[in-house]
């Protein structure tokens, strides 16, 4: 059940409806099964493993709670073993196997095998990685208390299941008590988000999929201009972000009509300063479980050494990628921003004995740009159908000097009428946050937002949900 | 529990919600915008909108590509027992649309042409059985698509293809949706595999097409909408449930008006390439890259189609509005010219030159403009005697 399916809303309008009704030790319970449901739509099969790797991470934890904090770290690494191997075997098996065999036959060996046939359970990505979060929280003693429903609830929470936000089960945990007073202004929030959601994804992302996609059809990569590898890199980073950006907003709204507060996952990426501030802004929960968990214990073993450390960024943007995806695409992707946050890094070190420089305004908006850049052209080898076409189309970007175009005027003028919302996009968030402080202070205009206003803004939204709905409704990370 | 008033407070901002979007579905505000910027910008009136003409079922494929296999069934009815030159144009909405003057008839070209040629045949000659098979902004792949549909199935077999060659179709790309339900033919669907493996530049869209046709058929399957057909690979009982609830908001009052809405907006958008970016149909361009190699190769391949099967295929260069500069370059004109005489001299295929056979003041007007595709009702009887003339053996305007 997709977030912008009519059974979903119709269905969200209906359990929130519920859950408000519903006495407050009653209402875990009801979340839960609402979840659970709100899985198995997808697949009934799909639910045996969130609930092994519950049942999996809270065997690690209890055995970790038995024993002081210092005494934790092999039932820690047990733990995240158990999640990597599962996470490994559903989603990174065929990959490993397929250039497995590649290898052994560019040797003159026989093939290694070709691996089970699965499918690959959705949002497992992200809940693995919950998984984790929450046995280190374990091990570093964050989490003092052992409860299954607890876990299994964080893991299963159906608005952050599919894609995240990736949350960490200490900010999630103390909410899933449900005990919250109903307030009508995070109602309206989480409708705020709900809707805004509903068009990102259907109007903004959908309307540039289908070009992306004709775009990156391999067969005539050979064909496509250095302006049209452009135009798609962009169109498809957009596209990837309003189809992101829709899913995380519906996620928080969801979760807000039913009192919870998800992390932001977002925070307008394209404006972003510099590949570091990049990072900070785009899949922000996943950023933060990178940094939290791998970067900063990596960092501190590597503190005055900057070549070790620029190594193990590029890893841990390679782990990135693959994360993505079990592809090469991807794990390019992940070591292009490595590249571009080691270059970055290298650049902070040069502005810390030049500050003059690294304070100049032109110094600092030719960062801003190239880092729009890098990040666009990263796009390509993510989206690419094979890495010759990906190679194909990153040298049309870099040195296929021509003025001509392949597609539709329609596309280019689609891509750059996205491209100007993305621009001017966090004025229009800062507008409405003003227009929201004015109104709060005036208690007069408070009716007027509460029922004019409001409600003709969800219209409009509504709207243009409508109109759009016929387009294809998969959310792109879904896959991941 | 949930205080009362609050919760009436929330149900009544849902409540006004809903009834304000009932408000502007029936107030259908980017028409209300459209209309408000045609006459801003001082638009063509509305009857010079070019009309689509449903005439013959006998001679037309009338739904211009979005279910052609019924109207192609009906013409294999039709034709068997028939005996005469099975002659099938294939062409874009030049093909069967016109601009009319209020209470003009039509007919097209097409229709107009075989109406020409009966009093023309030659005593004890062959009949003519001649069918239009076009859609609006046809690709050359949809074009291949179609003649490989028509080898496919031996009852539809023509002996004569007159392949319409326009320029702006060489920007043209894809399958449209509507013509995947050919696929149901097993023939043609094994013949699109080939071509679709031939690592040709059609080949990717090709796949692609199978590709979404065969998510459309598991969609169908498992119940759910054609246009979410993606989310079929998950066998919940989501989609059911996603099926059971479009079905009953079907049955809501002007529900189904949500596509048109989406259309309107679409028309808004492109009002603003047409009045303030000045970008029109009619703007000159240059083709190149992707979609020229890819509508080249299906043309190509469309020529090969015809010669390996024994059908005479002919092309023609289409008519153009004197008033439009189509070709940015005279580079760009001459490149068109000679990629098609190349062709048709490898594949010894005739082309008959229409281009300049149609004089300005017989076309049809966009909303700020002239129409470079579409012709009024007189250009289609000029196109359709020329076409008779040719056809009949009796001019020798072919290149």
């Amino acid at each position: 059940m997709q977030f912008n399916s009519y059974s979903y809303l119709l269905l969200l309008c209906l359990a929130v409806m519920l859950h408000w009704w519903l006495p407050v030790r009653l209402r875990r319970g009801y979340v839960l099964a609402l979840s659970i449901l709100f899985y198995a739509s997808w697949n009934v099969a799909y639910l045996a493993l969130p609930l092994g790797l519950a049942l999996g991470a809270y065997f690690a934890a209890g055995r970790m709670l038995l024993v002081a904090v210092d005494e934790r770290r092999g039932w820690l690494r047990a733990g995240i073993a158990f999640v990597l191997f599962t996470l490994f075997f559903f989603k990174y098996q065929h990959f490993f196997l397929d250039n497995l065999n590649a290898l052994l036959v560019s040797l003159g060996r026989s093939p290694a095998g070709t691996g089970l046939a699965l499918t690959l359970p959705l949002g497992i990505s992200f809940y693995s990685f919950e998984a984790i979060s929450y046995l280190i929280d374990v091990r570093q003693g964050r989490v003092k208390a052992l409860n299954f429903t607890d876990l299994y609830l964080f893991l299963m929470f159906w608005p952050h299941l599919m894609a995240g936000p990736i949350v960490r089960f200490r900010e999630l945990a103390p909410q899933l008590k449900f005990n919250r007073q109903f307030d009508l202004a995070m109602l309206l929030r989480g409708m705020d988000r709900l809707i805004w959601g509903l068009v990102q994804k259907n109007l903004l992302a959908n309307s540039l999929g289908s070009f992306v996609d004709e775009g990156f059809l391999p067969g005539t990569a050979h064909a496509v201009t250095m302006v049209d590898s452009w135009f798609l890199a962009l169109a498809f980073g957009l596209q990837i972000y309003f189809d992101f950006a829709a899913y995380s907003n519906m996620a928080i709204g969801s979760a807000q009509l039913v009192g919870i507060t998800l992390p932001e996952n977002f925070r307008f990426p394209y404006h972003a300063k510099n590949p570091s501030d990049f990072w900070a802004r785009w899949h922000m929960t996943l950023s933060r479980w990178i940094r939290d968990y791998l970067f900063f214990p990596i960092n501190a073993k590597f503190l005055g050494a900057p070549g070790p450390l620029y190594l193990s960024m590029l890893g841990i943007m390679g782990l990135v990628g693959l994360w993505h995806g079990a592809g090469w695409g991807f794990i390019v992707w992940g070591l292009m921003h490595g590249a571009y946050l080691v270059l970055y890094r290298m650049w902070e070190a040069v502005g810390e004995s030049h500050p003059r420089l690294a304070q100049s305004k032109l110094v600092g908006a030719a960062i801003q740009a190239a880092t729009l850049a890098a990040v666009t052209l990263a796009w390509i080898p993510f989206r690419a159908s094979t890495g010759g076409q990906a190679i194909t189309m990153l040298r049309m970007a870099l040195f296929g000097f021509s003025p001509r175009v392949s597609f539709s005027i329609n596309f280019y003028l689609i891509t750059l009428l996205i491209a100007a919302f993305t621009v001017i996009e966090p004025y229009i968030g800062s507008a409405f946050e003003m227009l929201e402080k004015g109104i709060a202070t005036r208690p007069r205009l408070l009716a007027a937002n509460l029922f004019l206003w409001r409600p003709m803004l969800y219209a409009c939204g509504l709207l243009l949900f409508l109109a759009f709905d016929e387009q294809d409704t998969k959310f792109i990370y879904f896959q991941f | 529990m949930v205080e009362k008033k609050t919760a009436a407070g929330a149900g009544l901002v849902v409540f006004i919600t809903l009834a304000l979007l009932v408000l502007l579905f029936w107030l259908q505000p980017f028409d209300l915008i459209n209309e408000v910027l045609d006459r801003a910008f001082g638009a063509t009136p509305k009857w010079t909108d070019v009309s689509n003409l449903f005439t013959d079922p006998q001679t037309q494929e009338l739904t211009h590509g979005e279910r052609p296999e019924e109207s192609l069934d009906r013409l294999a009815a039709y034709w068997s027992g028939r005996t005469g030159d099975r002659v099938v144009f294939i062409g874009n909405s030049q093909m069967h649309a016109m601009s009319l003057a209020p209470g003009e008839p039509p007919p097209a070209a097409p229709e107009r042409t075989y109406t020409d040629l009966i009093p023309r045949k030659p005593e004890n000659g062959p009949d003519y059985l001649i069918y239009r098979l076009s859609a609006g902004g046809m690709s050359y792949t949809e074009a291949l698509w179609y003649a490989a549909y028509l080898m496919s199935r031996r009852e539809l077999k023509p002996d004569v293809i007159v392949l319409q060659i326009n320029y702006q179709a060489f920007w043209q790309a894809g399958i449209r949706d509507g013509m995947l339900g050919m696929l149901q033919v097993p023939a043609f669907r094994q013949r699109v595999e080939e071509m679709a493996h031939n690592n040709q530049p059609f080949s990717d869209t090709f796949q692609e097409a199978l590709n979404h046709y065969a998510g459309l058929q598991a969609a169908s399957a498992a119940g759910r909408d054609a246009a979410t057909g993606e989310a079929a690979h998950h066998p919940g009982f989501g989609q059911a449930v996603e099926k059971a609830t479009r079905r009953l908001l079907s049955k809501v009052p002007g529900f189904d008006q949500r596509h048109s809405i989406k259309d309107s907006f679409l028309e808004t958008l492109y009002r603003g390439r047409l009045y303030f970016l000045r970008l029109a149909p009619s703007t000159p361009r240059s083709i190149t890259g992707v979609r020229l190699i890819r509508s080249q190769a299906a043309l190509e391949e469309t020529a090969r189609l015809c010669r390996d099967n024994g059908v005479r295929l002919i092309l023609f260069h289409a008519p153009l509005n004197p008033e439009v500069k189509l070709y940015r370059t005279a580079e760009d004109r001459q490149a068109h010219y000679a990629f098609v005489r190349d062709l048709a001299a490898r594949y010894n295929v005739p082309v008959w030159d229409l281009e300049n056979s149609i004089p300005a003041k017989d076309w049809g007007r966009l909303l700020n403009g002239p129409d470079p595709l579409h012709m009024g009702r007189l250009a289609h009887h000029l196109m359709a005697k020329k076409m008779t003339d040719i056809l009949a053996g009796r001019a020798d305007s072919a290149n």
